[in-house]
């Protein structure tokens, strides 16, 4: 025969443990989505530093034919050389705007509220809109380059090559220098995001701890 | 700010390229600067850009000096010497004075950048401050001078750029062209007092200070602004 308080006790313990599942279960799926969002944080950064570190090479390559391409005319080069030339300066250059039109339309932190909360938490706020601004700033030195650029192709198309020469020292290595200057600042910018997403983690695994250890305490009654 | 009371700020002027001079040799702990730094000759990688605010340049004149706008190619003229008198611009009949100002100059690097297209300037020599050029301006006959928005005052007059006033409004719409970026390098060193600086300059109420003082909010430049800029910038061939 069980006495009603031993009956009272076992119902206690079967709702301790099945609110120890439940709340286990919770934290279970809080760690995953927290794995989860990290896991994704990381995919996101990686995925725009190696497209940003992939235009700081464009970026060089493209200043690299530019200057080839200046030699060349120099060198009173056949008309299909010098096309060929400034094709491939064209084509560098609508590559680099391509990658960069992309990183500022989907990779920006201002396109996911969700880890710009995270950072805020974590006691890093402001950051979207700082890169937001590193973004703009990048955009804003590339058109000026690519602007100066072009014109530095059309003075050479024109056979005009001292003109072009000039431009190039006295336009194209100020905005190319500064065009290299914004977007390496951008990508550092991004680099430093990594170590932000790890205090956001750990911030959140330290908030969640105190929750495991009451648990503990109470299945142990 | 109030965990560091007990820091103090020592600020000291001389120009964009003295501020990056003076964190990048450890002189300081933050340099302020118009300019980007050149990856040649500040390579660096620690040094990190923090974005502030954003200034709007403007064109100023002696008020003898009756017009109230020039186009891109105009100034060029001035700035190159191909124009020296002021009837042949629209104006009355006076010698121009164009002021130049030092190559160190940040103002300087982005009349350069955004107005000059490649030519280079010729001018009277003036010092890197913008109060000594409008001071210049406002006592010299036929002076044309350019500087940060934030310091005009009576004794001189702004004029337009391409029909184009030097607003907040316009540099925002992307109609208005010669604007920079206003920058605060720093080495990354992990000073608190400095991060805690970094912030400071971030909070609504110092970007509505400096809103007061005649800068622009960097947050309020839209990719709109460069987009439309970019337009402009090939339009007129610079």
């Amino acid at each position: 025969m069980v006495s009603s308080k031993e009956s009272h006790d076992d119902h206690l313990k079967t709702e301790a443990a099945t609110s120890s599942r439940c709340r286990t279960g919770i934290i279970g799926i809080q760690s995953a989505q927290l794995l989860n969002q990290e896991s994704g944080f990381y995919q996101n950064l990686f995925q725009s530093y190696s497209s940003l570190t992939t235009g700081n090479d464009f970026l060089q390559l493209m200043n690299f034919k530019l200057n080839a391409t200046l030699s060349d005319a120099a060198a009173n080069p056949s008309h299909t050389q010098l096309t060929a030339d400034q094709q491939a300066v064209q084509g560098l250059e609508t590559r680099y705007d391509t990658l960069l039109q992309d990183y500022v339309q989907h990779d920006l932190l201002i396109h996911n509220p969700s880890q710009t909360a995270l950072f805020d938490g974590a006691g890093h706020p402001g950051q979207d809109a700082q890169q937001s601004l590193l973004a703009s700033s990048t955009v804003r030195t590339w058109q000026l380059y690519r602007a100066a650029q072009d014109q530095i192709l059309q003075e050479i198309q024109n056979g005009l090559y001292q003109n072009a020469q000039t431009l190039e020292q006295q336009q194209g290595q100020l905005t190319y220098s500064d065009a290299l200057s914004a977007l390496r600042q951008l990508i550092q910018f991004d680099g430093r995001l990594t170590t932000y997403v790890q205090d956001a983690t750990a911030g959140q695994q330290t908030s969640a701890m105190p929750l495991t250890s009451r648990l503990a305490a109470f299945v142990a009654l | 700010m109030s965990n560091f009371r007990y820091s103090s700020i020592d600020v000291q002027a001389g120009g964009s390229i003295i501020g990056l001079n003076a964190v990048t040799n450890h002189q300081a702990d933050i340099g302020d600067s118009d300019i980007y730094a050149d990856p040649t000759v500040y390579p660096d990688p620690n040094l990190t850009d923090h974005i502030v605010c954003v200034t709007a340049m403007t064109l100023i004149v002696n008020p003898e000096v009756n017009i109230t706008s020039l186009n891109t190619q105009q100034v060029i003229n001035i700035y190159t010497g191909v124009t020296t008198n002021w009837k042949d611009v629209g104006g009355p009949n006076l010698a121009i004075v164009p002021l130049v100002k030092p190559t160190t100059s940040g103002t300087r690097a982005l009349f350069d950048k955004y107005l000059m297209g490649g030519e280079q300037e010729m001018g009277q020599s003036v010092a890197d401050a913008s109060t000594v050029v409008i001071d210049t301006v406002a006592h010299t006959p036929g002076a044309i001078g350019y500087v940060t928005t934030s310091l005009v005052n009576s004794t001189v007059k702004a004029i337009d750029l391409d029909g184009v006033s030097a607003t907040a409004q316009n540099v925002q719409a992307g109609k208005y062209r010669f604007w920079g970026f206003e920058h605060m390098y720093t080495l990354q060193n992990g000073i608190n007092a400095t991060t805690a600086y970094l912030d400071f300059m971030q909070t609504p109420q110092i970007q509505q200070l400096a809103l007061n003082l005649g800068y622009i909010s960097a947050s309020s430049v839209s990719s709109n602004a460069t987009q439309a800029q970019q337009a402009s910038v090939v339009s007129t061939g610079g």
